[in-house]
């Protein structure tokens, strides 16, 4: 056998090549050897991709290149063969180009020095190909050139420049994936390779953690931005294989670089700052290795020596079992008694500034505990419940730490009466305490000092001789003083509407509240108290219909002229007030609140309400239908304008608002239908200034996806009980009408031509009754009369359309005479 | 069974490479007279090919009220204050 006959029969399987390497190896003297073996290379360079006979011959010049160096090193090939394979890289087929790149990427990890002529050739006909035209050419011209990479951190290095570059860049996913396999990682690819987690793709975004991470190793070369933040992704991530792969990560890789301790795991999170992510990690780790949950233990000592992170991985724990109703895994976590005795210990540590962050996490840790906790044991419960209210008259609590007491004294009493008197108790001592402490204060400035027996305020100023500066300091500690005393009154008074839900009418405790602390917060001249004051009174607007009908120009007014956060919480408010107590209520207020949601739809100068206002009107839509006629058309438009493209929220807001009201109502769908064709040729006309380079949407893409929210066939309830049609059934047919309707005003050429190609996309069932069919034609006629000028393609889609048209009609006058006989002849029993 | 050994028979036969053939080198190697790179506009400039960051809606919260989460709202319901 010729050297070529040798290399020819290593096409078919792989377990023959050992044996072909002795074979060929015995000719390497031959003077004809190089020759066949590039001859054999030409012939691979014609092959077409996807040939696994080609790719398996290629794999055995590589094993024999190898295979040589080894045994007879003097004979090594492998330059030579690189030398040849250079010669294709800019050939004119782009077959000869792709398998070119192939044997160069194979090849050239087996050259141990390549001369350097042939390196600087080879490094700039591969910066060439890693951007041709061809995908599948490209790469392979990656994984080549990724063999040129050098350790320098230098700037200037252009190949490492280009391969960021096609990481970001590249148009298709899998150039994208090879550049991150094959990049050296370093400080400088570090960011670049991280932000792939957010890869279109979702395999390359499953890449970043079922290979990349792993392969970088420790996580500790991340900072603890980076690494709260690649979990947090990956763990969110909409695709599942990417959040298995990432949760795989965390489980099985990162875990052992905590040397297999979930403490050390946590220590490493920063879990105070990133508690959500933390939690989430815990959790997906838990979910991972189920055995985990068996396995762990919480002896005493763990609770008498809480961390912030030996608190979270309770709760977290604590999370799973409920989620999954691991009943008696949930067994680890002490009684509600025990619970509240370590709840208390922690309460102590409040009060040193030094311990109380930590201190305050470690509490919300374990009343979320509690809140998981069945409340059967009634000594606990009582005991849990007097520790609150203790806590709550007593020491100073986050908003967080005051929500959650509150969120858990709700549960723990017994009626929604009890827990609105416990709470307005605790509101009205800490109100007193208050107004003591600053009373007390102007007191001792004024007077001289009390006798050592009457009880000293513990903040208190030192009695001193009447000085302006002092008296103006003094002032301003005691105004500051005083607001935030009402800041946390109404904090508690928050708290307690937030987890009320029966109506106010007979409450009077509220009526208390409302005249002492909420409206007072209103009139504020202090910012901050009459956003909370709002607020409150917000949540009791939702309570009471009355209150909230008096209140809902207050609101207008805050949603036309406040400030950003007043806007926003007064949008919030109308919006739920709307929503809670039913439209028809306020329709005074319909003209004003309509033009000013509106109005914030359309600033994209202030994004963050721009979004709110689309929610709002979206919920209104959806949830009390209020009115569609005015709001369904701007909010299409907004969904599909190009100024709001880098709005991500609304648009994802949008994006689900859109299915639920059109597939959650035939009528909703409807209405999409009547304003399909002017919302339509809107669009087209707002896109019609723009650059198409700068475009992400076309507006055939846009038609599509409207047309889409029109298909019957993706109602959620697709028939009426009896009824044998679907729903809607006539909506294509209304769609076509009014296309016709609407053609004249599309203006010639690009969007006349949409308009009319929507037709050919559009779902008509046959069954339709003739007069249907008779009337569209009719539709049809006028608009031909217009005498409109249409392109060739136009014109045979309407042509087509028209004669589905006529057939329909013809067959269903014919079905309608054939019932009408049979009808007839078998007259059905008068059911009246 | 026997569809897909045929098939895949069928493929290994197309894909045997005929090693005896003549390659005409001139053409192989000749370089293309025109461009070969991807033209600019391919090139995704705007989001470098990344999803934007997720705001974790849903139906749920779109069936909330703002101020009280906890509180859903079924659509298609009168509500009479």
């Amino acid at each position: 056998m010729s050297a070529l006959q040798i290399i020819a029969s290593s096409q078919n399987s792989v377990s023959s090549h050992r044996k072909l390497c002795n074979k060929l190896f015995a000719l390497r003297l031959q003077e004809a050897f190089l020759q066949d073996v590039f001859q054999s290379i030409n012939i691979i360079l014609t092959i077409k991709k996807g040939n696994s006979n080609a790719d398996r011959v290629l794999r055995f010049i590589v094993t024999f290149i190898n295979y040589l160096q080894q045994k007879d090193p003097k004979t090594d090939i492998a330059q030579p063969v690189l030398k040849h394979a250079l010669r294709g890289l800019d050939a004119k087929d782009k077959t000869v180009r792709f398998r070119s790149c192939q044997v160069v990427a194979r090849v050239i990890n087996c050259v141990k020095e390549i001369d350097d002529d042939i390196y600087s050739i080879l490094r700039e006909k591969l910066l060439d190909r890693v951007v041709d035209r061809e995908s599948f050419v490209r790469l392979e011209a990656v994984i080549a050139l990724s063999r040129l990479q050098e350790d320098t951190e230098d700037e200037e290095n252009d190949v490492r420049n280009m391969l960021l570059f096609l990481l970001q860049n590249d148009p298709s996913p899998d150039v994208r994936r090879a550049v991150l396999l094959n990049i050296e990682v370093s400080k400088v690819t570090l960011p670049f390779i991280l932000e792939r987690a957010r890869d279109v793709d979702a395999t390359n975004r499953k890449c970043v953690y079922s290979k990349v991470l792993p392969k970088i190793g420790d996580f500790r070369y991340l900072s603890i931005k980076k690494r709260v933040r690649i979990l947090k992704w990956g763990m969110n991530d909409r695709d599942d294989s990417v959040q298995q792969a990432a949760s795989n990560m965390l489980a099985y890789q990162w875990i052992e670089s905590a040397d297999n301790n979930l403490l050390e795991l946590l220590e490493r999170l920063d879990v105070v700052q990133n508690s959500e992510v933390a939690n989430l990690a815990i959790k997906c780790f838990f979910t991972t290795r189920l055995e985990t949950l068996t396995e762990i233990e919480f002896p005493d000592q763990f609770w008498l020596e809480l961390t912030a992170e030996s608190a979270l991985l309770a709760r977290s724990f604590s999370e799973v079992c409920a989620e999954k109703n691991f009943g008696e895994l949930a067994e680890k976590i002490p009684e509600v008694s025990q619970l509240t005795y370590f709840i208390e210990k922690q309460y102590v540590a409040l009060r040193d500034r030094s311990t109380y962050e930590e201190a305050s996490f470690i509490i919300e840790q374990l009343l979320l505990i509690a809140l998981n906790q069945d409340m059967a044991d009634e000594i606990g419960r009582r005991k849990l419940l007097k520790s609150l209210t203790n806590s709550l008259s007593t020491s100073l609590l986050s908003e967080t730490l005051i929500s959650l007491h509150v969120e858990l004294l709700k549960k723990l009493c017994s009626t929604e009466t009890d827990f609105c008197s416990l709470l307005v108790e605790i509101i009205t001592d800490i109100f007193e305490q208050g107004h003591a402490e600053t009373a007390k204060e102007s007191e001792l400035q004024q007077a001289p000092p009390k006798s050592p027996q009457e009880k000293e305020p513990e903040a208190a100023s030192s009695p001193v001789p009447s000085n302006m500066e002092e008296d103006e300091a003094n002032e301003e500690t005691e105004e500051y003083k005083e607001a935030f005393s009402e800041l946390r009154c109404l904090s508690y008074v928050q708290a307690l509407f937030e987890n009320i839900s029966s109506p106010l009418n007979e409450n009077l405790y509220v009526i208390d509240l409302l005249k002492s602390l909420i409206i007072p917060a209103v009139k504020s001249h202090d910012l901050p108290i009459r956003e909370k004051g709002l607020e409150c009174l917000s949540l009791v607007c939702l309570l009471n219909s009355d209150l909230a009908y008096e209140n809902v120009p207050l609101y207008l007014h805050c949603l036309e002229k406040g400030t950003d956060n007043l806007k926003i919480i007064a949008l919030r408010t109308l919006t739920d007030i709307f929503l809670q107590h039913g439209k028809d209520r306020f329709s005074t207020y319909d003209e004003q609140f309509s033009s000013l949601l509106l109005e914030t739809l359309f600033n994209i100068d202030e994004a963050e309400l721009q979004t709110l206002s689309a929610e709002a009107i979206a919920k209104l839509l959806v949830i009390v239908h209020y009115r569609d006629e005015l709001f369904l058309k701007p909010l299409i438009i907004q969904y599909f304008e190009p100024n709001t493209v880098e709005n991500f929220a609304l648009r994802q807001v949008l994006g689900y608002f859109f299915p639920v009201y059109v597939y959650g109502s035939p009528e909703n769908q409807w209405k999409v239908a009547e304003v399909f064709c002017d919302t339509l040729l809107n669009l087209m006309e707002v896109y019609r200034d723009i650059d198409e380079d700068d475009l992400q949407l076309s507006t055939s893409q846009i038609s599509l996806q409207m047309l889409d929210w029109t298909d019957n066939e993706k109602l959620f309830e697709k028939k009426v009980n009896s009824e044998s049609y679907t729903l809607n059934n006539k909506i294509h047919l209304h769609l076509a009408n009014n296309i016709f309707e609407c053609l004249p005003r599309a203006p010639e050429g690009k969007d006349r031509k949409l308009m009319v190609s929507l037709l050919g996309k559009l779902n008509i069932p046959d069954t339709l009754p003739s007069d249907d069919f008779s009337k569209s034609i009719r539709k049809l006629q006028t608009f031909e009369n217009h005498g409109l000028t249409l392109d060739s393609t136009s014109m045979n889609i309407l042509k087509k359309f028209e004669t589905t048209l006529r057939n329909n009609e013809a067959a269903a006058l014919e079905r309608e005479e054939q019932e009408a006989k049979s009808d007839a002849e078998h007259p059905e029993v008068d059911e009246s | 069974v026997s569809n897909s050994l045929e098939r895949r028979r069928r493929r290994e036969a197309d894909n045997t490479i005929d090693f005896s053939k003549e390659v005409d080198l001139d053409s192989l190697f000749t370089p293309a007279s025109g461009n070969l790179k991807l033209p600019k506009s391919h090139w995704k400039k705007r989001n470098r090919c990344l999803l934007p960051d997720d705001y974790q809606y849903d139906s749920r919260r779109l069936l909330q009220l703002f101020l009280k989460p906890k509180v859903s709202l079924l659509p298609f319901t009168s509500f009479n204050g």
